[in-house]
């Protein structure tokens, strides 16, 4: 199995991941930890157009901007690649 | 399982709920009183269930010296008096942001006899984490387990008792919206506040490297006589160390900085043998506690369904059709709100409605009649007749043309408050965001501009759900430009008096709201570049599932947004009208027979050569923008009384306004400074005279130049 590891904002509507390491400031680090985004949570991208991306979460939805959503580096899923 | 469970002698679940016998009132007994701190995330039902145990009635304020909005209530239930205080919702108590600190030091300083903490059923994991934080802090908490229809609804089944063992807590399943479980829930709170109910909370396990250097800082701290000095438990003190909290290491360094010098090293030691921040970890492992707690307590019955919420997503959130949806809905509230209220688009379609607007019936009817009546009967108790004048003329026909739009304005908020409670408002947080981010704000700006259109003044405080303070001011700066319906009702009334045709009075009012959005864009693009500079925050924002707006909280909401409109009334548009009467009765002579001679006129005379050059050089049109300075809805009245004519249609008229001078009057009154009570939201919310005098200076600024632009644009092409 191949390891995909990109950032969230990268990932297509549909294709779920692992989270792998936040690469942030310690506040939003933090934030997003609290949110229930630390490393080895599995992530669902629901939307992903041009603007914000909405995820699935541990069970909640979550809107991130593109920002936050690329400082998330996530592992792909190797299905439906 | 790590859960210690203390429940096996606390028999609650069986036996303790009869208690109800003990609530036949002695009313001799003195009465008890019990502080209730109700805590929870944000869109779990945490002011649905503050309405049901408050009924209903509430103080708002704020937190002393903070823009945080406290809520307080109370019930008595027997002899006791339950005091019940609405904690910010937050999803943590990290002193991550202003809610969150807040929140905390409620807990610890007030002590609370108890703490009622809700959380959504249908999404135990992220509402879990606050649990998590406050058992923490005490163990003197109810845990109000919501939203029970809509989890079984997702194919959850929460299994209570199961829940409530592992969080050493009681638990008391609920359904707000219906007020299911809310006798119990009081109950429970009454047992758990007088101390009839030793919970014994729960303990997070973080691991064998965490725990040890937990131990290592708690013996610290006792040895040190720290934890003795500050109001804290120890345990909580040396976790919030090592997640390097500044609020607690501040505190703690007051007292001994030898401490959190030996804290940075373990917290080093600790991050290199674990590889990643403490602080990170620490989450994490609370959030591997709570999903064993939710494995032990929760079935999820096969497979779950694809929600109504997902189907609604899908549609509205979709790439092409979210925002032509967002449009339509927000234009169709528009439309409601406009013929509900001024009868337009309505009275276009069907002329039988003209005469049917709520402002006018209210406004000629009711009021007409009030001071028709005060009139007969002050002149038949032998009042002097500048007394009847001033009653009838001054007083209730301006208090009363501003009442008026009460109505307006409540509708407007009845509508938002619909939106925001069902969950479409954080969808256009989401949509919108990419939209706002061209004029420096993210899209969780866009519900409190939006609000600007009811009133500037809830808007301005609904800018606190904003994160950097860079954001919110920018919002609070622009939150001027958008016209409110107090403004809208005096465009109403101009418009109607200058321009004859139906078409071209439509017309006239669109592009007024067009222009108010064109300048926005403009202003805080330019304001975005030349002030700002830094990008607006990144958003981050949960979407709750999409619910059935609870009538209680909708009401409250509009009822909270639209009553300082009613105090307004009765101070300022109060203050308003006595001094435009004096101004206008009297001049340097006494009591004058025709305004040409009053103060007013003076005073108007003075100013008017500032005014010429936007076609507004007559001197009552500059006395009654100078009352628009208090509040706008008082301008149309203003020209009616300075003009001595009742109605202020006829007033406009009288004075002769030709169309390019009156829509130079409509741009300028769109634009010139906030309102009095809007200003004094400003400085309250900003907290700074400087921002404060930014907002005036640039808004006179704009109106003036937009005025002259169209009025010496408009003179050279020869309208007039």
């Amino acid at each position: 199995m191949v390891r995909r590891v990109k950032p969230l904002a990268m990932l297509q509507p549909g294709e779920v991941g692992t989270v792998i390491q936040v690469v942030a400031g310690r506040g939003l680090t933090l934030r997003l930890a609290e949110m229930g985004i630390t490393p080895g949570t599995p992530i669902e991208v629901v939307h992903n157009n041009f603007g914000p991306i909405l995820i699935m979460v541990r069970n909640s939805r979550l809107v991130l901007g593109r920002g936050v959503a690329m400082k998330i580096m996530v592992e792909v899923d190797s299905f439906g690649s | 399982m790590v859960v210690k469970s203390l429940c096996s002698t606390c028999s609650f679940h069986s036996s303790c709920l009869k208690y109800a016998g003990k609530d036949s009132i002695n009313v001799k007994e003195a009465i008890e009183e019990y502080t209730i701190a109700v805590a929870g995330n944000p869109n779990v039902g945490k002011s649905t269930l503050f309405n049901i145990l408050t009924g209903g009635r509430q103080r708002v304020g704020n937190w002393p010296g903070k823009t945080v909005e406290r809520k307080e209530g109370e019930r008595i239930v027997g002899n006791v008096r339950l005091k019940f205080i609405d904690l910010p919702g937050t999803y943590s108590l990290s002193a991550l942001s202003l809610e969150e600190i807040v929140a905390r030091r409620f807990i610890v300083e007030a002590k609370p006899n108890a703490v009622i903490n809700i959380v959504d059923a249908s999404n135990l994991e992220r509402n879990l984490y606050l649990t998590i934080q406050i058992l923490e802090l005490t163990s003197n908490v109810i845990v109000a387990l919501n939203m029970m229809d809509l989890a079984e609804l997702k194919g959850i089944e929460v299994g209570v008792k199961r829940l409530s063992e592992n969080l050493g807590v009681p638990v008391i399943p609920m359904i707000a919206v219906r007020g299911v479980g809310a006798e119990e829930l009081i109950e429970m709170v009454l047992k758990v506040a007088k101390g009839e109910i030793k919970c014994g909370g729960v303990k997070v396990d973080y691991g064998r490297e965490i725990e040890n250097a937990i131990n290592q800082i708690v013996k610290m701290l006792v040895e040190g006589r720290i934890a003795s000095q500050l109001p804290y438990p120890a345990r909580w003190i040396a976790i919030r160390l090592l997640e390097g909290d500044r609020e607690v290491v501040r505190e703690v360094l007051k007292i001994n900085d030898n401490v959190i010098t030996k804290v940075e090293e373990l917290r080093r030691n600790l991050s290199n043998a674990l590889g990643d921040d403490v602080d990170v970890i620490i989450a994490d492992r609370r959030y591997n506690f709570i999903e064993k707690i939710v494995k032990d307590a929760v079935k999820r019955t096969g497979v779950a369904p694809i929600t109504i919420t997902d189907k609604i997503d899908r549609i509205v959130l979709n790439r092409f059709l979210g925002l032509p949806i967002l449009i339509g809905v927000f234009s169709l509230l528009f439309i409601v709100v406009f013929s509900i209220n001024i009868g337009f688009p309505l009275n276009l379609l069907m002329p039988e409605f003209e005469e049917f607007n709520l402002a006018s019936l209210i406004g000629d009817r009711i009021f007409g009649y009030i001071s028709d009546a005060a009139s007969s009967y002050l002149t038949s108790i032998g009042a002097p007749s500048w007394l009847v004048s001033l009653v009838s003329d001054g007083i209730i026909a301006g208090v009363g043309a501003v009442l008026s739009f009460y109505p307006l304005i409540f509708t407007v908020f009845i509508l938002f408050g619909i939106l925001e409670d069902c969950g479409y408002m954080a969808r256009a947080a989401f949509i919108m965001d990419r939209v706002m981010r061209r004029f420096g704000l993210n899209g969780k700006a866009f519900m409190p501009l939006m609000l600007g259109y009811g009133c500037n003044i809830p808007s301005i405080t609904a800018t606190r759900i904003l994160h950097s303070y860079r954001d919110r001011l920018l919002a609070i700066l622009l939150s001027s430009l958008i016209p409110c319906q107090a403004r809208l009702a005096a465009f109403t009334i101009i418009v109607a008096a200058v321009f004859a045709s139906l078409t071209s009075q439509v017309l006239v009012m669109l592009s007024l709201y067009v222009l108010s959005l064109a300048l926005l864009v403009l202003v805080g693009s330019l304001f975005n570049k030349a002030i700002f500079r830094e990008e607006p925050s990144t958003l981050i924002l949960e979407l709750p599932p999409y619910h059935k707006p609870s009538p209680r909280v909708v009401f409250w909401h509009a009822e909270e947004r639209s009553k300082h409109f009613i105090i307004k009334a009765g101070t300022i548009i109060l203050g308003v009208s006595i001094l435009m009467w004096i101004l206008t009765s009297y001049g340097p002579v006494g009591a004058v027979s025709s305004p040409e001679e009053s103060f007013a006129a003076i005073i108007g005379r003075v100013l008017s050569p500032l005014l010429r050059p936007i076609g507004l050089g007559d001197w009552k049109v500059v006395v009654a923008l100078l009352t628009g300075f208090l509040a706008k809805e008082a301008v149309p009245e203003s020209l009616a009384i300075i003009s001595g004519v009742n109605d202020p249609i006829q007033a406009v008229r009288v004075i002769g306004l030709t169309p390019l001078k009156a829509y130079s009057m409509l741009i300028f009154m769109m634009l010139y400074v906030p309102c009095l009570a809007t200003l004094a939201a400003i400085y309250r919310e900003t907290g700074s005279i400087k921002w404060t005098i930014i907002a005036v200076a640039y808004l006179l600024l704009l109106a003036y130049f937009s005025s002259l632009l169209l009025f010496s644009i408009g003179s050279v092409m020869g309208f007039n």
